[in-house]
């Protein structure tokens, strides 16, 4: 039996949507699974897939705009507009001054924790922050999109990304409102994309050249399992460095012939523009030219061969094969032994660099699905995964880098190796060398070296203990890499069996006080957030009571209301569509209590006409006569009031 | 675990690294290796006529503290009678230089050495010894 | 590392006579409280997957358990379940990855088996002199080759690679005699476990195996070193950044 009442979907279903966004050095998107299973792409309202990564603020500092916006500004404003962001997250300040030369914008180190930050006007930003105003835009683009909130998301990171790469990438999602559903690795994402669109069985390998980052993944595909057998990879390896290269050789030429380049930040931004168009260009030519406008008499007019091109970053596509080679290596097999071999990222398309793929791996190189999209897509299908608990995929990945700890003479003991399936556990117990020592530090690293100079220090932590002569305390120490590829540690007292969850302060990465500030400062962004999310609610709750206030009219019950009801009633469901046109809360609130108050009569019929059938149903049946009108008085009195919101 | 400044010494600045001539009669040399971490280690002595162990080198392929194990113990060694060297135990690297337990086998690959080089030598003058009478 | 081929295998087909895995219950049903965690030893990794204690496994048997363990177990199937699930799930799944990745490999394989009953690869074994001094040969060699890459001197590099490629081949036939050798104790090991098998047979081959382990770890370390200095075009370990 159906009562139609007035009422929204169940409460238990979740109203919000997970989705898959695949955050990117230069582009970022956002995708769905949609009703019919298949993830799709959401569009902005310029219809285009792709936002750029690239983020605008006003002079003082303040957020202006991001994406495709921000991005038509960067020469003009190139101290102002920052790109390029996902090449810091999770770095320091050090690491990162390699790539000072080409970059506009202010970046400054930390004092106190050598991390990097953005300083724009007055005031500086860490990574995750200026990511998560990527992430955001991306959340607000799904939203208006699905008319549905998004709280949760898969988002991506290259599968070479360390723990504190990923940890920083986690704190985005977070400052964004995002619950960071799943952290996935970028290759096996495209691969989760092609197990559903066609799926493939047998050993792959995934090829992809993204913006700032190359990533190799050699995956085992079976029956809807996605087991990744190694990974490797190179996080400063990408597109920005072919770009930087172009520009490099470009300026060199200019600044022979008399016009500085360098130093100029709007020439080096108009000529890395320039040299963008050129690059795509020469992917489907044999020649191109750009004019570009540098400020010197004439607009300059640069042509390139594709032979020039290439000739030029050929160095470059030969970095991507070592990777290449030692991946094979690790998953114990020969280039012969796989089955496909699949393409991914926007550099991809670039023709040297799928010649090379193919000498590599001895055969031509899959892109069915555009390789822009395809890591976004595969988001969403994991995203889907995880919420939907379906149970036909499932996606077993690897750490990238292996684990360890520091011992005597700055050497690496490694606790867990390097393509070890995730999630993966190490124990490990420690003892003090001094006596009545109180604590036992650990150092752990991240790396393939054997030295502790060459690793990715990680975290160090003190475990604390009772002070007895050296050699006495027992201390249990289990590292565990969780799904994500993150780790978590926790410490025991084998003598006394206490146990304790060691906090990991990534080494540059934002302790929890610092989100929680971080929160707190984007209050006002929260408050936003909180608004539209009331607002979605509000709209989706108003639109499902007008199609049900119609569909009641339409039916028996519409038939015993007077002309003047009807009319009353159907100037309230105008009034309620202009109010959702506001896109103001209070409006719909207000049109759709109005609403309800003239709705009551016809709910009213129209239970009570379900009813009579019912009962009329129950009487044919012989059954329950006496009931019937009991439970008529039931609902019609009871806590159930037809067609009131809950707000 | 914070290291002893002779750790890091040793480690960076190994004293000691080189060869003597395998045959000298008056030099010992030892060849150990550790299969757990694949290090190889070569100790080699060269004793005077009063049989004072006058140079000591050493050349170690493996970790940091096998380097450091072996470049103490040929410090210790010069200018101890052969009867001294031989007293010596890898409890007194360990102390020294206070190796975690993971690395406990260094130790004892520095003292394998030592006995090596000390054996190599007696032989050698066993030998001298036995073609002289 | 072993090559897996389990491309012909059906999900769903148990090995023969396995018991069932560690973490399903009586019911057939995955059990999350089956564990406590680190405070608790953790089961080996035949009890984990549900394996015999053999050396020589089937490898598309060992992928089936695993397979459809890791099924039931992964994190993200528990995600809907809330995080008491999901830190449960982290927990038990990890223990099938580390037991498959202990097992799939069957030099590592055998080491485990040894350590369970009781007989760790034997820590005295020292190397002969002879295999020493190849190895000293080959460290020199490849001192000399840094040496010569660095100071820019082809002619020593290729003389200093010559010598590391001859001794390498050496150590590489070195190593697949032992290769040989660790198969055949493991097969006579296998077969000493049964029922009614001479008991000296099975501590025959166990001597066999924990002897050939110890040289085959050291032979490794080595071919290692030899592989990356004379790879073609000096690919880079993958480093940090």
């Amino acid at each position: 039996m159906s009562i139609p009442i007035f009422s929204s979907r169940p409460p238990e279903q979740r109203k919000t949507r997970a989705v898959g966004i695949d955050l990117g050095t230069t582009n970022s998107l956002v995708a769905v699974v949609a009703e019919d299973g298949q993830p799709k792409i959401l569009l902005g309202d310029d219809g285009q897939a792709l936002v750029p990564s690239v983020i605008g603020f006003e002079v003082d500092g303040q957020l202006d705009v991001v994406g495709a916006e921000a991005d038509d500004h960067l020469a003009e404003r190139p101290d102002r507009t920052i790109y390029s962001v996902k090449r810091m997250m999770g770095r320091s300040a050090d690491e990162v001054v390699s790539e000072l030369g080409m970059l506009p914008y202010r970046v400054h180190r930390d004092d106190q924790s050598a991390a990097v930050r953005i300083q724009v006007g007055d005031r500086r930003y860490t990574p995750p922050e200026l990511s998560a105003f990527v992430l955001r835009e991306l959340k607000h683009r799904a939203e208006k999109q699905l008319g549905q909130v998004v709280d949760r998301a898969v988002i991506t990171v290259p599968a070479y990304f360390n723990d504190a790469q990923r940890q920083a990438t986690k704190d985005a999602g977070r400052l964004a409102g995002l619950e960071v559903l799943r952290i996935v690795n970028e290759p096996t994402a495209a691969a989760l994309a092609y197990g559903l669109d066609r799926r493939p069985e047998g050993r792959i390998a995934v090829y992809d050249l993204g913006g700032g980052t190359f990533d190799v993944s050699i995956l085992h595909m079976h029956a809807g399992l996605t087991e990744v057998l190694a990974t490797s990879g190179d996080t400063h390896l990408g597109g920005d460095d072919i770009d930087q290269l172009m520009v490099a050789s470009v300026a060199d030429q200019i600044e022979s012939a008399g016009l500085q380049v360098r130093g100029h930040l709007d020439r080096v931004q108009r000529l890395r523009k320039a040299m963008i168009q050129l690059k795509i260009a020469l992917s489907s030519q044999e020649s191109a030219a750009v004019k570009v406008e540098l400020g010197g008499p004439l607009p300059l007019e640069l042509a390139w061969d594709r032979a020039d091109f290439e000739a030029l970053i050929a160095p470059l596509v030969e970095r991507t094969l070592g990777p290449c080679r030692q991946a094979l290596r690790d998953a114990g097999l020969q280039p012969t032994d796989l089955d496909e071999v699949i393409l991914v990222g926007g550099s991809t398309r670039i023709p040297l660099v799928r010649r090379k793929v193919q000498e590599l791996f001895g055969r031509v190189p899959q892109s069915g699905i555009d390789p822009d999209q395809v890591v976004a897509l595969g988001a969403a299908v994991q995203a889907d995964i995880m919420t939907t608990g379906r149970r036909d995929m499932l996606l077993l990945d690897v750490t990238p880098l292996s684990l360890g700890i520091e011992t005597v003479g700055g050497v690496v003991t490694k606790l867990i190796q390097r393509n070890s399936p995730i999630p993966a556990s190490a124990t490990d117990e420690f003892t003090t060398s001094v006596d009545n020592q109180t604590g036992v530090v650990l150092h752990v690293l991240q790396g393939e070296r054997e030295l502790v100079k060459d690793c990715r220090s990680l975290a160090r932590f003190v475990i604390p203990v009772a002070p007895l002569p050296a050699g006495l305390p027992r201390v249990g120490v289990t590292f565990l890499i969780d799904a994500n590829g993150i780790l978590h540690v926790t410490g025991r007292d084998v003598r006394t069996g206490q146990e304790k969850t060691i906090e990991v302060k990534p080494s540059y990465g934002l302790c929890d006080e610092e989100v929680v500030r971080m929160l707190t400062e984007a209050y006002d962004h929260a408050e936003d957030d909180w608004a539209a999310r009331q607002f979605i609610e509000a709209r989706t709750e108003a639109e499902q009571v007008v199609a049900a206030t119609e569909h009641t009219l339409a039916g028996p019950a519409g038939t015993r209301i007077d002309d003047e009801e009807r009319d009353e009633i159907q100037s309230r469901i105008g009034s309620l569509r202009a109010a959702i046109g506001t896109r103001q809360i209070d409006p719909v609130r207000e049109a759709l209590s109005r609403l309800n108050d003239v709705t009551l009569h016809l709910a009213e019929l129209a239970l009570a006409s379900t009813l009579n059938d019912v009962v009329h149903d129950a009487k044919l049946a012989g059954r329950i006569e006496n009931d019937a009108p009991e439970a008529a008085e039931r609902l019609k009195h009871g806590h159930h009031r037809p067609g009131v919101m809950g707000h | 675990m914070a290291y002893s400044d002779k750790v890091l010494d040793h480690y960076n600045q190994p004293r000691n690294v080189g060869s003597l001539s395998k045959d000298d009669p008056n030099v010992g040399t030892g060849v150990v290796g550790a299969p757990e971490c694949g290090d190889v280690m070569k100790l080699q002595i060269k004793v005077n006529a009063q049989g004072v162990i006058e140079d000591a080198r050493f050349k170690t392929f493996g970790c940091g503290s096998a380097i450091a194990s072996s470049s103490l113990a040929t410090e210790w060694v010069k200018g101890k009678t052969v009867a001294e060297a031989a007293t010596l135990r890898n409890t007194d690297i360990v102390q020294e230089l206070n190796l975690p337990p993971i690395k406990i086998h260094c130790s004892v690959l520095a003292e394998d050495a030592i006995r090596a080089a000390l054996a190599d030598y007696k032989a050698k003058q066993d030998a001298a010894t036995k073609s002289e009478v | 590392m072993a090559i897996l081929n389990d491309s012909a295998v059906e999900p769903g087909t148990p090995p023969a006579e396995s018991p069932p895995p560690f973490v399903v219950d009586s019911d057939g049903k995955v059990d999350l409280d089956r564990w406590s965690g680190p405070g608790e030893p953790p089961p080996d990794a035949f009890t984990v997957l549900g394996l015999p204690r053999r050396l020589l496994l089937d490898p598309k048997h060992l992928d089936l358990r695993f397979r459809s363990l890791i099924r039931d177990l992964h994190p993200d199937r528990f995600h809907v379940s809330g995080p008491d699930a999901v830190r449960k799930a982290e927990r038990h799944s990890s223990l099938a990855n580390d037991a498959y990745r202990a097992l799939r490999d069957f030099e590592r394989r055998v080491r485990l088996l040894l350590e369970l009953e009781g007989h760790a690869v034997d820590e005295k074994f020292r190397p002969s002199p002879a295999l020493l001094g190849q190895v000293l040969e080959i460290n020199e060699a490849l001192d000399a080759l840094q040496e010569a890459l660095a100071d820019g001197a082809p002619a020593a590099a290729a003389a200093a690679r010559g010598e590391i490629a001859a001794t390498g081949r050496e150590l590489g036939d070195a190593r697949q005699a032992l290769s040989d050798r660790l198969y055949d104790a493991a097969r006579r090991w296998d077969a000493a476990q049964a029922p009614d098998a001479a008991a000296d047979l099975a501590s025959l081959a166990r001597r066999d195996l924990r002897a050939a382990l110890g040289e085959a770890s050291y032979l490794d370390n080595l071919l290692a070193r030899v592989q990356a200095a004379l790879l073609p075009t000096q690919a880079p370990t993958p480093t940090q950044s």
